[in-house]
């Protein structure tokens, strides 16, 4: 991050986007859509926005959102440029007068003297209103003369600073700048120049259709560091399961966070967003019974006996070190599977923490060892080339993240994460409604789209002097003092750590129904590796950005990324 | 039937075409009739007459072409637009040609849909029933069952719901199988969905809570189907589970939805599976026009289990469908 976001009030490192734009041009409808669940028509009744609002989000990466009023200007906006990390402006596609883009254009330049590697994204919005082709007209319209209002005003600043000596806060002429001129052996010309350097992306928007999701899952993927380890995982996990795409969701909104190599297909994109609409419909209690549901353990609902409950359960295993866990909690998982039917060793299985046991029973119980027996030494290999590269992040934190795995092995083992399967089949197959029967001969090709819960959205992380622990109460740390004498960590009063809360991800799997058929257990196993990458992930995410309280005041952690 | 302008089209392309509530803005008039013929149920074919409700249309209807339009009728829906000004001349027609219906096809049931509910501006619940009552009256000693609709909420796939339940000749009889499967799946409820419509068929509940389950030709029963509508009653101290109200309508409306976003990648939707943390449940097809939703609270049980017993029920439901025809 080539930031250094300062702690807010609640000591959180919030990533800040400056949401900006004309009035009326659909600012406050956008924030409200993505993040506030309201639907797009109810934005009608939206009244204007008056003062800037900030809005928190947590999801990979914890974001503030700034909604400002539509006359807001560079001097009015009260803090200085830099403290953003992207700036999304909003331009109503049916303005093709200049006020809009002159104001994109004072801060374009605003943001070159003082933030120059901040993200510029401009949303040309409110797609819906116009035709197919006059709205991919006014879309080029409204680029070029972006382009071309940059293009006549940059020859008259001063000379641009050299990207790469960036740190924050900066003015221009102050680092080494080159000059561009015709005659210097690296001229860029202005059009390249703007475009590389400045970073911008043009979206087509509206709140009725996916496309706005679509563009802000790209804002948000610029934002977030751990994107290569995210898209890394997902890559392994597309080629051990052969699936032709795969999607991690952030749930509440829609938006995602990362994917595999291959491109995204706005149909498919389409579809997975529909798919996780009907399942976060299906969640909000639909058929919840008041008497008979199931109080299905959900890492964050801990209890402090649960951690001395489950100590006889878990074999003796020397304290594991940062780099031998993935390859342990894999190959352990493996073992009792192909053992014995009962439920009991899966559940005693460490590192699996939320591991549904029913899928593990299912692939025991199918009995298909000789499915689990070939693919296992694949998966095996996707476990080596995780812990190798999960190796990255372990580098800055060395003792707190072994600590932290360690509870988490201690953490109940019968820990239940949703999932569930759609299954589809292309319009121009005949129908046939028996496919399941594998003694029809036709090759079932249709696609199955397969979803699991990744991450919780569970309260804020505590942890008490390199100590963590999921829970709410501070009441809660008195009795872990048992445990942390157990891991010799000397437990230092008035040390509290409190960070933001886990976000709710959703792996969205785009498989073969033939392979979701005869390969369920193992493409469900896998996901295993995929969560705790992805927890792994998140947990550092979040260890980074949060405060050390110490003897009640605040006193902010210094960040660690350089 | 109905008065121009009621909704009878708008209801027609949400209910049997499945699209969504707001590209009905974009319908027109009908003129004369538009008939549809729609698959129901596989074998049972609904023939659907949109009459067109502009005044030259009703007067020829019930001159010049009564008898092609009033023979021959299984059930006549008839649609009061809820803010009519007109509803005095609306009543006449409606009384001329339930006269109509009388004579020709006098088996046929009568049912009335007092449409447009979302627009009313005062309780809707007292409005509702006043509207009833003059219904009641006008209808002359008919049996006639009235419901409250709306397109942009479920209160008019609950209506359709209850009309298409009474044409379906073995409905207890699929109730009672439908009980075996929840048995053996210790499901907490099993419901029978119709194909293309997405419609509550029958469901494994037999409590009062649901209200394909009891018959509605009765208009005292009716009344309780319709007026819960927009006064929910509380429910029934029977029912252990107290489950959502509009659950069916709601998952009509999802799946419906999600049914159109996969026609647009040129996909179609099989089946379902879902393991959450307060329910399981599975969809998947039953026979060539059913979906069957199994709904299960206990979490021991396996979706995979669930899909089995499905398919073995299959050739029994399609043994009972292949007799409900006969009819």
């Amino acid at each position: 991050m080539s930031h250094n976001p300062q702690s807010d009030s609640t000591g959180v490192s919030r990533t800040k986007i400056l949401l900006l734009g004309l009035r009326r041009s659909g600012k406050t409808s956008i924030q409200q859509v993505l993040f506030d669940s309201m639907t797009p028509k109810e934005t009608f009744y939206l009244d204007a926005t008056m003062r800037t609002v900030k809005h928190t989000y947590d999801t990979i990466i914890p974001l503030e959102i700034w909604d400002c009023p539509g006359n807001i200007t560079v001097e009015t906006l009260g803090v200085p440029l830099s403290v953003f990390s992207t700036l999304v402006f909003v331009i109503d596609i049916r303005d093709l007068y200049n006020q809009p883009i002159s104001r994109l254009v004072e801060f374009i330049i605003a943001a070159y003297h003082h933030n120059p590697s901040l993200n510029l994204e401009i949303f040309v919005h409110k797609a819906e209103k116009l035709q197919e082709d006059e709205k991919i007209e006014n879309f080029r319209q409204i680029n070029e003369r972006v382009m071309d209002r940059l293009m006549d005003v940059l020859p008259s600043l001063p000379n641009l600073p050299n990207s790469s000596s960036n740190s924050g806060l900066n003015t221009s002429g102050s680092s080494n700048a080159q000059i561009n001129s015709p005659n210097s052996p690296n001229y860029l010309s202005w059009q390249d120049f703007i475009e590389q350097q400045l970073l911008m992306n043009f979206y087509l928007t509206s709140i009725f259709d996916h496309s706005l999701h679509q563009a802000f899952s790209k804002v948000l993927q610029r934002l977030t560091d751990s994107l290569p380890y995210l898209e890394e995982l997902l890559n392994i996990y597309c080629a051990n399961s052969q699936a032709s795409k795969v999607f991690l969701f952030d749930a509440p909104s829609r938006l995602y966070v990362a994917s595999d190599a291959s491109p995204v297909d706005t149909a498919t994109y389409n579809l997975c967003c529909d798919n996780l609409a009907m399942i976060n419909a299906f969640g909000t209690g639909l058929y919840r019974s008041v008497s008979a549901s199931p109080v299905r353990r959900r890492r964050g609902n801990l209890k402090p006996s649960d951690f001395r409950n489950h100590d006889s359960d878990i074999p003796a295993t020397p304290p594991p070190s940062a780099s031998s866990v993935n390859g342990e909690s894999l190959t352990s998982v493996m073992s009792p599977s192909l053992t014995s039917t009962h439920p009991t060793p899966s559940r005693k299985s460490t590192g699996v923490s939320g591991k549904s046991t029913s899928s593990m029973d299912t692939s025991s119980v199918s009995a298909s060892t000789s499915s689990l027996g070939a693919p296992s030494t694949s998966t095996l290999v996707s476990t080596a080339t995780i812990t190798k590269m999960s190796h990255h992040p372990h580098d800055h934190y060395s003792s707190t993240t072994s600590i932290s795995r360690k509870i988490r092995l201690q953490t109940p083992q019968d820990l239940f994460y949703p999932s569930g399967a759609t299954s589809l089949q292309p319009s121009s197959l005949p129908h046939s409604y028996s496919s399941s029967t594998s003694s029809s001969g036709m090759p079932v090709t249709g696609t199955t789209i397969m979803w699991h819960l990744v991450t919780t959205g569970e309260t804020s992380l505590i942890m008490e002097a390199g100590f963590v622990s999921s829970s709410s109460e501070y009441g809660s740390i008195s009795a872990e003092g048992n445990l942390s004498s157990r891991n010799s960590v000397t437990s230092v009063p008035a040390s509290i750590f409190t960070t933001y809360n886990n976000p709710t991800l959703i792996l969205l799997v785009l498989l073969p129904t033939s392979v979701w058929e005869s390969r369920r257990g193992l493409v469900e196993l896998n996901v295993i590796a995929v969560r705790e990458g992805v927890q792994e992930i998140v947990d550092l995410e979040r260890e980074g950005r949060g405060t050390r309280v110490v003897g009640g005041a605040l006193a902010s952690q210094s960040n660690r990324r350089s | 039937m109905g008065a121009s302008g009621s909704g009878k089209t708008s209801m027609r392309s949400l209910i049997f075409s499945n699209n969504p509530a707001s590209s009905t803005a974009r319908l027109g008039a009908t003129i004369d009739v538009e008939q549809n013929h729609v698959r129901f149920l596989g074998d049972l074919i609904l023939n659907l007459w949109d009459c067109g409700g502009q005044d030259a249309f009703m007067d020829s209807y019930l001159t010049t072409q009564r008898s092609t339009i009033f023979q021959h009728v299984g059930v006549m829906i008839y649609v009061f637009d809820a803010e009519t000004r007109e509803m005095n001349k609306d009543l006449e027609y409606y009384r001329d040609c339930l006269e109509g219906l009388t004579q020709c096809s006098p088996e046929a049931a009568v049912f009335l849909l007092v449409h447009k509910m979302d627009l009313v501006r005062e309780p809707k619940a007292i409005m509702f029933e006043k509207k009833r009552e003059e219904l009641q009256k006008a209808s002359s000693g008919v049996v006639i069952t009235v419901f409250g609709t709306s397109i942009y909420d479920e209160s008019l796939y609950r209506a359709w719901s209850s009309i298409v339940h009474t044409l379906i000749p073995n409905a207890a009889v699929l109730n009672k199988h439908l009980n075996i499967v929840a048995a053996a799946c210790s499901a907490t409820e099993v419901i029978l969905f119709e194909r293309t419509t997405f419609l509550v068929i029958a469901t494994s509940t037999s409590s009062t809570s649901s209200p394909s389950a009891s018959t509605s030709s009765t208009s005292s029963s009716s009344a309780s189907i319709s007026s819960s509508t927009y006064a929910p009653s509380p429910p029934s101290p029977s029912d252990p589970h107290q489950m959502h109200i509009k659950r069916y309508e709601r998952t009509s409306e999802l799946i419906k939805a999600f049914k159109w976003s996969c026609s647009r990648v040129r996909e179609e939707f099989h089946s379902l599976e879902l393991d959450m943390y307060d329910f399981t449940a599975v969809l998947d097809e039953m026979t060539r026009n059913t979906y069957v939703m199994v709904v299960v609270h206990d979490p021991t049980i396996e979706t995979a289990a669930i899909k089995l017993n499905i398919r073995m029920a299959r050739k029994k439901f399609e043994e009972l469908q292949g007799d409900s025809i006969g009819t």
